[in-house]
């Protein structure tokens, strides 16, 4: 602390005669005020007022004159200057005096400038509940002018239902706790409320509470619109998984009874050896699995949607799950005169065989479906603690355009007339690329118009640590392009 | 003749799959919701009961409960036959005391595999 002994004589430009003035005046970073004497109040010291005058500076057990012949007051305010805008120094004055002199001056000069400039609302206050000043953005924001600020205690000002929480931050303030991000709610002079988000600190040797505020009004809105746009969204998707499931129910229903009449009705035909009535109604069964398929198709992807699919992980030998897979596809391939070729190794991995079967006959049915006279290869092997899966084929094979689309929900390759051809719901690659996205795996696909295409599966041996996020959302799935 | 009792609200599923159940050599006989199913299990005593789970009146959990409460019908093995296939749906069952559980539409062979399995045979 240093302080300036102020033995001046002013000269006020002004109406009024001068007057002697004696004031002992601190500077602590930057701001002036008062310990002894007086000093002329706000409405004696009009803006731009001119003062001349002798500081003395008391350091220590050392008394020096400082001689001060301009000195404009911008204001003061119960007996403290507020800012001090302009000081000239005669050459008369101690070189080290006056350096001390200006460097505080100029430190309270810059103090002044980013009070007037901010735009968040800069203030200081007291312990007592009054703000002793406040930057002129708080007339901007608020409305209320500086003196209608100092009038009253700022929780005046304060929501009523935030004036709590302000009382609390202030004694956690005057406890020495640093305030970072409190958010309350002012009243502007029009009756309206602004949320503003505060940052201070009480400082012991001054007595005073030193505080910035953002008016957040705007960004608080977007938060609260933001939060509300993400409820009504996952409300949105949770109801649309939620009509699937109760579609898929309402429609397997009457299907049972298509399906079981008709099983029926080929026993009796097959008993009487009717062989045209056995032939149709194996177009209606056929037609009605294939709906069964397409909609418990629907009710997986709306359960995975839904977050509701449940994994059942046991240790499975991996040869025996892709030798009895590969068993099952076996007379779809021979159809159309395909070779099978399987190469295992041994490979052991905990992770959930109905789902992966289910995943490894979608691939390998499909391969059926699109080769002809060709060869489907599906291959096992270690990889480190992974096992990676090949499921090859020399059929039709995809353009870069449907690879692109091969794993998108009712995107079948080959458009129309071949899919009409080949039957299948357009939804199982969908399902089995997310059933192994769930089992931590990897699968993704290479493939060129007419020569065939190749999936490959990576699965972890063992299962994740619990807890692993599981974000059906995200991107372990990759298109990795044609082969060129 | 193993006695069946087939547990099921619409009418269409009932008559065939009671149908399909005579034709396997089973002496069905039908209740359409929980409270004819007490009923039906108490005075015939069943070999089995092929139990739907949403029903009218009562449905299946509670009817399952009460028969698993009464030391009578206890001993009746209850297979739950659903169309509700989200998970969970065969833990809820086998709490409320099924013994088994299959989704509908019915698959027969392994439906029946599942009724002698229950059966001991």
């Amino acid at each position: 602390m240093v302080s300036f002994q102020h033995l001046a004589y002013p000269t006020r430009m002004g109406p009024e005669s001068p007057r002697p003035l004696t004031a002992t005046v601190t500077v602590v970073d930057g701001v002036i005020s008062l310990l002894d004497g007086e000093l002329p109040d706000s409405d004696l010291v009009a803006v731009g007022a001119r003062w001349n005058g002798w500081f003395e500076e008391h350091e220590s057990s050392r008394l020096s004159s400082l001689a001060v012949d301009e000195l404009t007051l911008v204001r003061s305010l119960g007996g403290k200057l507020l800012a001090v805008r302009k000081v000239s120094v005669t050459a008369s004055a101690e070189k080290y005096a006056i350096g001390n002199a200006w460097a505080l001056l100029d430190r309270a000069r810059d103090g002044d400038k980013l009070f007037d400039v901010s735009l968040d609302l800069v203030c200081i206050a007291g312990l007592d509940g009054f703000f002793s000043r406040v930057s002129p953005s708080f007339e901007e924001t608020l409305g209320w002018t500086d003196d209608e600020l100092y009038s009253r205690p700022f929780v005046d000002f304060v929501h009523p239902e935030d004036v709590d929480a302000t009382l609390d931050a202030l004694d956690g303030l005057a406890d020495g706790e640093s305030v970072i991000g409190f958010e309350n709610r002012y009243q502007t002079k029009d009756g309206g409320w602004r949320w503003l988000g505060w940052t201070a600190r009480y400082h012991a040797t001054t007595d005073k509470i030193y505080a910035l505020a953002r008016d957040i009004t705007a960004e608080r809105k977007l938060r609260i619109a933001l939060a509300e746009a993400r409820d009504e969204a996952q409300m949105a998707n949770q109801a649309k998984s939620q009509f699937l499931a109760s579609m898929s129910h309402e429609l397997r229903t009457p299907l049972n009874a298509i399906i079981g009449y008709s099983e029926m009705l080929t026993e009796d035909a097959e008993a009487a050896g009717d062989e045209t009535l056995v032939r149709d109604l194996s177009q209606i069964l056929h037609a009605g699995s294939q709906l069964l398929t397409l909609i418990n198709g629907v009710l997986d992807l709306s359960k995975v949607e839904a977050g509701r699919i449940e994994l059942f992980y046991e240790m499975c030998d991996l040869k025996t799950v892709l030798t009895e897979a590969a068993q099952t596809v076996g007379p779809q391939a021979a159809q159309q005169n395909n070779r099978l070729v399987m190469e295992f190794e041994d490979v052991v991995a905990e992770t959930d065989q109905m789902k992966l079967t289910q995943v490894v006959l979608n691939l390998l049915s499909n391969a059926a479906k699109f080769t002809k006279d060709g060869e489907i290869r599906i291959s096992l092997k270690r990889l480190g603690e992974m096992a990676e899966i090949r499921v090859e084929d020399t059929g039709a094979g995809m353009s870069e355009e449907e690879l692109q689309e091969v794993f998108i929900p009712f995107q079948q390759g080959r458009a129309s007339f071949v899919s009409r051809s080949h039957g299948g719901t357009g939804l199982g690659l969908s399902i089995a690329a997310k059933f192994i996205e769930l089992l931590d795996g990897t699968m993704d696909v290479t493939s060129e118009d007419g020569q065939g295409t190749q999936f490959r599966l990576t699965l972890p041996l063992m299962r994740p640590a619990r807890g692993r996020a599981r974000a059906v959302a995200g991107g372990t799935l990759v298109v990795v392009g044609s082969k060129h | 003749m193993t006695r069946l009792l087939v547990v099921e609200d619409n009418e269409m599923n009932r008559d065939m799959l009671s149908r399909r159940l005579e034709r396997n050599g089973f002496d069905v006989s039908i209740a359409v919701n929980g409270v004819e199913a007490l009923e039906s299990a108490q005075a015939n005593l069943p070999d089995l009961i092929l139990m739907d789970l949403s029903l009218p009146e009562m449905d299946g959990w509670e009817a399952t409960r009460q028969l698993k409460e009464d030391p009578i019908t206890r001993p009746i093995p209850v297979i739950a036959l659903t169309a509700h296939a989200m998970a969970g749906e065969k833990e809820r069952a086998l709490a409320a005391g099924c013994n088994d559980y299959d989704t509908k539409p019915v698959d027969l062979p392994r439906l029946l595999a599942k009724v002698r399995r229950q059966l001991g045979e």
